[in-house]
């Protein structure tokens, strides 16, 4: 991969892992982290895909990978409160800003599977396979992620349930 | 309710910051000019000196490697991984061998083997992902991380420090090729 193409690639590509890892770890600098790491590996292995969506995919399977392994370090063995988010988009618009909280407030699991398939356009088989996971699990965490989201933003929302799988 | 557009445009609000970026951009270009710098900085290979690998522009140069070779006055082993080499005009180079490292499936098992010493690390892939395998000669430091790929097959870099350095700083890692066979140096 020469500069100039590595250079486009990371600035196509940069937002993208960012907030895959940001719905991972819910931490800027971690995030921006694991953006990095994602890129450099990229560099790394020489950009040889067969087109680009399969260069798309890989990246998000690395990004979800490389999110996991900094959640389970020791470095990192403790959960975000919300309030210590350094990322609120939309703060100017309460609905928006009500509902991207409500998103962070899921599961890791949960999150992934919603950015993935709502903001990248994943389909269940590409969510399953960037996750690692069945396609019926995804279906599942998808459903389940809804019906947590829609109980939350009618009022009826439940505690965090803090947990370290993605 | 779940509001899909206007999750999107939440997110879409998100950015990576532009320094953050330039970092990561800066490094490869660093990493390449560091490697047209010095390209003897990390090991030297030729039949007399068997142990030590060719890292750097000039592998690919037969002319260039045997006049290194022939330029080398002595040497004085420091380590197992490690060669001070003094060359005709009195210079003096540091040379880094790397560990000669396979990793190969053998039934059903993941088998590590780092100069000849086999090592199981199935149960060790399959609990953290990873592998590590260190050594310590002399002060002088070399680490083979084995991991998994993207496909679930066993990927490995290997890295080598010279006594006085951090294995972090190291400015040269050997990687695997994902087959496992070793062809790939990444500066």
């Amino acid at each position: 991969m020469t500069e100039e193409t590595f250079e486009q690639v990371v600035r196509r590509y940069g937002d993208m892992l960012y907030r895959v890892a940001f719905h991972a770890l819910r931490n800027r600098a971690d995030a921006e982290d694991v953006t990095q790491t994602v890129l450099l590996r990229l560099y790394q292995q020489g950009g040889r895909f067969d087109s680009e969506e399969h260069r798309k995919h890989w990246l998000l399977r690395v990004a979800v990978n490389e999110s996991r392994r900094l959640l389970r370090s020791a470095w990192r063995r403790r959960s975000v409160p919300l309030e210590e988010w350094t990322e609120r988009p939309a703060e100017e618009d309460p609905a928006k800003a009500e509902l991207f909280q409500a998103v962070m407030a899921l599961e890791p699991k949960y999150r992934l599977t919603i950015y993935l398939y709502y903001y990248e356009g994943c389909s269940v088989k590409e969510v399953a396979a960037a996750l690692r996971a069945k396609e019926s699990t995804v279906q599942t965490w998808l459903q389940r992620a809804r019906d947590r989201l829609r109980r939350t933003l009618s009022g009826d929302g439940e505690e965090e349930e803090g947990s370290s799988y993605v | 309710m779940f509001d899909p557009k206007l999750y999107h445009e939440a997110c879409s609000e998100m950015h990576v910051s532009e320094e953050k970026l330039q970092e990561v951009i800066h490094m490869t270009e660093q990493n390449k000019k560091r490697a047209i710098r010095r390209p003897l900085r990390v090991g030297l290979a030729a039949a007399a000196l068997c142990a030590l690998t060719v890292v750097g522009a000039s592998a690919a140069n037969p002319e260039f490697l045997e006049e290194i070779v022939l330029s080398i006055r002595s040497t004085v082993v420091v380590s197992d991984y490690q060669e001070e080499l003094i060359m005709e005009d009195g210079s003096q180079i540091t040379a880094l061998r790397y560990p000669d490292v396979s990793v190969e499936e053998r039934d059903g098992r993941t088998i590590l083997t780092v100069d000849g010493a086999e090592t199981d690390i199935t149960d060790a892939l399959s609990e953290d992902g990873r592998y590590v395998w260190e050594a310590t000669d002399n002060g002088s430091q070399a680490q083979v991380i084995v991991t998994l790929d993207e496909d679930g097959k066993p990927v490995w870099v290997a890295n080598v420090a010279a006594a006085g350095e951090e294995l972090e700083d190291s400015e040269v890692s050997l990687v695997s090729e994902p087959s496992g066979k070793r062809t790939h140096i990444v500066d």
